[in-house]
């Protein structure tokens, strides 16, 4: 297997994951999808840095691991009630939502092949912009914050995948560095709050 | 200057940092103002100095005004939290907040000043992480649910925006801000990054549709972050999405630019009349004013003037007008408009502040909202854009009539039988020199003090 072949199965891997973020309503699963993928981009970046010399990108891979699919995943775990395995989104629309995200993945891909690729000429941007539109749907669709929270791992690991398929950015582990915080803070933010659910309160409609 | 320009910028951006430490100090209320004072005073000395190139710092027509509103707005917001949150007491919760409150401010003076693209996205995003616990001081049901909202909205959007910074980099192949505005390239891989600039950091100014977090976070959280919020946090956005633009202006940007501003006024010109709540109307009032100075900026000639006094008028009409909720919400404890009457005989000085901080955000005269946008009226017609001032006056006819009939209400109904009350004197001063600031802009402009 080729390097490039390499990191090609590993980007393919990213995406699939990003589906299976939208299937089932067990709210460990999404947990789950956080660790498997942050381990997926560090194993992407640690590689990519040892091939091409860039000891960013190793720091960058470890960091990711470190903060990502350790600390983070081992907080929200947590946080999830007893029995959390068996614990479950309150949700019916997951069914319509999961063809929604297939969907939404063929249209991503085509408006990059149409839009990005003739400029950038990167397959691997490719996987990045459709998983930002996989995250972004998983925040959009969920009411539970957990699954929300996911959503945000995964557009913030698909920004990290696009800026390694096209270009890597000069300030990758700052901003990796920096999101991972703001991931943080959301997590408290979830940690404080009484209730896994979001809520249509009386004084926030209108 | 004594020093020169580069560690005079280092100078600013370290005061917010260090009073940052006051959360193990006793005394972390008087740090904190101490430190905000230093920081407005200092900031006057950054208005007059050259624009230009200091180190891996810039100052250009735009961001040394937007640090003046932003150190003046920290100051005045520091001083109000020590009286509205007095039941407090010393506790953890307000140690933490006044602690946030100058990591905030360090935040913005950050992206105001960075000359890179890459460290302007991470100053704003280190807004959001840093913000996000202001929200929750008394750790309200409400309260909680909001800042779930703003976070996470407003950091998805704003990783949107950072594809905008691959892509410039990708075209100029470094970030520094001075040296790409300075060049033209016409590269069509811009004109993506412009559209994921108007998305991504559209979600932190609150352009529609991507507002939603706005109303639900100011009309939520205390009263001296709505301000700050409303004041200075979304006009730091619009001026990243302004030198966002400012490189990626090529093709039909300027044009979908335009279709979400004019889309985002007719939006809020629809629901303001509905509005039950004063802090969420004043969050909606918001979002008008920062579509109209982004309108000014990316117009440009005389607009971008307008949007100038837009942004020092709004900052601290808008910082009154919350200033002056949250002392109506401290007495009255209620946000309900149809609950709150009688405030001409109950808290007369309050009403004075509230009625005229709601004067300056709808753009009345001698307001320098009303000149701002009189001159982006004017650049709009100089463009050949009539459908554009016709929908940009109807909107902002609606806007206005709501929002002052709406105040009306609840200062000059209902006054037969009503005691005199008001908050701390603390709070009612700094919501006057709030409004004597924003009348004051109309002044500095006549005497020629803005150009």
């Amino acid at each position: 297997m080729t390097v490039s072949e390499f990191l090609d199965v590993i980007a393919v891997s990213l995406l699939f994951t990003g589906i299976w973020a939208q299937i089932g309503t067990y709210v460990m699963s999404k947990v789950h999808v956080i660790i498997v993928q942050s381990v997926l981009l560090s194993v992407y970046a640690i590689y990519l840095g040892i091939i091409t010399s860039s000891i960013d990108l190793v720091i960058l891979g470890i960091l990711t691991v470190t903060l990502r699919g350790f600390l983070t995943a081992y907080i929200l775990h947590k946080k999830l009630p007893e029995r959390g395995n068996m614990f479950r989104e309150i949700s019916t629309g997951i069914p319509s939502i999961t063809i929604l995200s297939v969907i939404l993945l063929v249209i991503s891909l085509a408006i990059y092949h149409e839009v990005f690729f003739p400029f950038t000429g990167s397959n691997i941007g490719g996987i990045g912009f459709a998983m930002i539109i996989q995250g972004m749907l998983l925040i959009a669709s969920r009411k539970n914050k957990i699954a929300q929270f996911s959503g945000y791992i995964e557009e913030e690991n698909a920004i990290i995948l696009l800026s390694l398929g096209i270009v890597p950015l000069p300030l990758i582990v700052e901003i990796s560095v920096l999101l991972d915080v703001l991931a943080l803070v959301i997590v408290s933010a979830v940690l404080i709050s009484e209730t896994l659910e979001t809520e249509n309160l009386k004084e926030m409609i209108g | 200057m004594i020093f020169s320009g580069e560690y005079y910028v280092y100078f600013i951006l370290s005061i917010p940092v260090l009073t940052s430490s006051s959360y193990f100090f006793r005394h972390f209320k008087e740090i904190g103002i101490a430190g905000a004072f230093v920081t407005a005073v200092s900031s006057i000395i950054l208005l007059l100095a050259p624009t230009g190139v200091y180190g891996p710092f810039f100052l250009n027509s735009l961001n040394r005004y937007l640090i003046f509103t932003v150190s003046f707005v920290y100051l005045f917001s520091s001083i109000f939290a020590s009286g509205y949150h007095k039941k407090l007491g010393e506790s953890k919760n307000l140690r933490l907040h006044y602690s946030l409150i100058n990591l905030f401010t360090f935040t913005m003076l950050f992206t105001l000043v960075i000359d890179n693209f890459g460290l302007m996205w991470i100053g704003l995003e280190a807004t959001t992480a840093s913000s996000a616990l202001l929200l929750i001081v008394e750790r309200g049901r409400n309260e909680l649910e909001a800042a779930w909202r703003y976070v996470i909205l407003v950091s998805s959007g704003l990783a949107i925006a950072l594809i905008s910074v691959l892509l410039i980099f990708d075209v100029y192949r470094h970030l520094t801000i001075t040296s790409i505005t300075s060049v033209n390239i016409n590269n069509p891989l811009l004109e993506i990054a412009g559209v994921t600039a108007l998305i991504g950091f559209g979600t932190k100014i609150g352009i529609f549709p991507m507002h939603t977090w706005l109303p639900d976070a100011h009309s939520q959280a205390p009263s001296e972050i709505s301000a700050m919020f409303s004041g200075i946090l979304l006009p730091v956005a619009v001026y990243c999405l302004y030198e966002f633009y400012s490189v990626t202006a090529v093709g039909p940007v300027q044009g979908i630019y335009l279709v979400f501003i004019f889309a985002s006024l007719i939006f809020v010109a629809l629901v303001m009349p509905s509005q039950t709540q004063t802090k969420r109307m004043f969050a909606y009032s918001t979002m008008e004013n920062m579509s109209i100075a982004l309108l000014g900026l990316i117009t440009g000639g005389i607009g971008f003037l307008g949007a100038i006094l837009i942004l020092l008028s709004h900052a601290f009409g808008k910082s009154g007008a919350f200033y002056s909720s949250g002392n109506i919400l401290e007495i009255y404890g209620t946000r309900n408009i149809t609950m709150i009457q009688g405030m001409k005989k109950r808290m007369p000085y309050t009403s004075s502040t509230l009625i005229l901080s709601s004067l300056a955000v709808t753009g009345a005269p001698p307001f320098a909202t009303f000149i701002g946008e009189f001159l982006i009226i004017y650049q709009l017609i100089s463009m050949g854009q009539i459908a554009g001032v016709i929908i940009l006056v109807i909107s902002l006819f609606i806007i206005s009539l709501s929002v002052i009939y709406k105040v009306s209400t609840m200062i000059f109904d209902g006054n037969e039988y009503v005691n005199k009350e008001e908050p701390a004197i603390s709070q009612i001063l700094v919501t006057f020199a709030t409004v004597f600031m924003s009348l004051s802009i109309t002044f500095f402009y006549l005497g020629g003090m803005i150009i």
